[in-house]
């Protein structure tokens, strides 16, 4: 075989654990998927380390400077289609079906819009119109939370362009849901349970990504990553919670 | 019963549009929301026998399998199921409950609330961990073998 370029394929491993905790992949994931692509030099030395934050990376061998790369992970999303992307790669560069430059490029090219923000904002609207039925609300409810709906899904359309923080941005939206809830469920004509509506609209924003992935980490000893994931779902229920709780408090104070 | 294949489908509906927002691969959506919609229906067919608590680990249980088993199908991560297929049993409900009493003043209740919803994350939690560590074990004893046919 032909003198490796190491340096290459300590950029492909990297870029595709970079590009999986930015979607919010597990750390095993990461960590085993880096250690892969990087065991396809056959080198003695391999290791990875990868955190909710960062990402270590190291290839060493006894005829050879080490090589040894550090990257920060600051901004973090779910976005399952990166992670699923990442993962044919690096199995098809195992395989050996594609070669280590064809792979470094599909990498650097894994953006794909699959779906618009017209059709994000609406499925957020779907998604709540639905949660409302499955949380025993009747049609009453199910009319009545049009308004947040549509208002939640405006909210994070902003929040997701602006990059607000996740717990300021559910804060906010958890802060502005129960004050139209107690508003709407007031000065509706019909009955409207303000409960159903504030629990219904609450979900596009609990933390249950987080929780998972972080059950899932911390199942498997990361306690490092998994424990940030729990501590960031805690700080979201948290500041959901607030947010309701003012909500509710200042919609009680407003006399109609 | 008929009530239950009706809500079974909203939360069809529901898990599809929530697997859109978490930018799922397109190929997935649908078994995605296949996952949420068997995994609410077992939900529900248990409240009639039981509590919100073993009834969100049977249904759990059931949505972890069924993400391990389609992502070996579809050959994508297990996480593309995972996320979307737990959606509707998340407590959110016992968040805002342990809110609203805590601000009527009601410490107890509030405190009950609390406690519910970390038990109901709790029992989450226990059933992925469950299969994880059975598949991961079927995993690990088929390397074992191939090790062997190779000796």
């Amino acid at each position: 075989m032909a003198e490796m370029d190491y340096e290459l394929y300590m950029d492909t491993a990297v870029l595709a654990g970079k590009i999986m905790l930015e979607s919010s992949a597990e750390t095993y994931r990461v960590e085993d998927t880096v250690t892969r692509i990087l065991q396809i030099t056959k080198l003695e030395m391999i290791d990875a380390l990868a955190l909710t934050t960062g990402l270590v990376a190291t290839l060493d061998s006894p005829h050879m400077h080490a090589i040894t790369v550090v990257k920060r992970i600051s901004n973090r999303t779910v976005n399952l289609n990166k992670i699923t992307r990442v993962n044919d790669v690096s199995r098809k560069l195992t395989e050996g079906a594609i070669t280590v430059e064809q792979a470094y490029d599909a990498l650097q090219n894994i953006d794909e819009i699959q779906y618009n923000e017209l059709q994000r904002m609406l499925a957020v609207i779907g998604f709540i119109q639905a949660i409302v039925l499955m949380f025993q609300g009747g049609k009453n409810e199910f009319f009545a939370i049009l308004p947040i709906s549509i208002s939640v899904a405006i909210m994070t359309h902003f929040g997701r362009r602006w990059r607000v923080k996740a717990f300021i941005l559910d804060m906010v939206a958890s802060f502005v849901i129960a004050l139209m809830a107690s508003v709407i469920s007031r000065i509706m004509p019909i009955p409207v349970q303000e409960d159903i509506l504030i629990i219904s609209a609450i979900m596009p924003l609990v933390p249950g990504t987080a929780l998972t992935n972080g059950v899932r980490d911390m199942f498997r000893g990361d306690y490092m990553s998994g424990g940030a994931k729990i501590l960031e779902a805690f700080m979201i229920a948290i500041f959901i919670a607030i947010g309701i709780g003012t909500g509710l408090i200042l919609g009680g104070q407003i006399n109609l | 019963m008929i009530s239950i294949l009706i809500q079974s489908f909203i939360a069809f509906i529901a898990v599809y549009l929530f697997a859109i927002i978490l930018e799922s691969p397109k190929r997935s959506l649908f078994l995605a929301a296949t996952t949420g919609a068997i995994g609410w229906f077992i939900y529900l067919v248990s409240l009639e026998f039981m509590n919100k608590i073993p009834a969100t680990l049977i249904a759990g249980l059931a949505i972890s399998f069924l993400s391990h088993y389609f992502a070996r199908k579809l050959k994508t991560p297990a996480t593309v199921y995972f996320l979307s297929g737990f959606i509707p049993l998340v407590p959110g409900a016992g968040v805002y409950q342990a809110v609203f009493a805590f601000i009527e003043g009601n410490y107890e209740q509030a405190q009950m609330s609390l406690n519910e919803t970390l038990l109901i994350s709790g029992s989450i939690a226990v059933a992925i961990f469950i299969v994880d560590s059975i598949f991961g074990l079927i995993a690990r004893l088929k390397t074992l073998r191939k090790v062997e046919e190779k000796k």
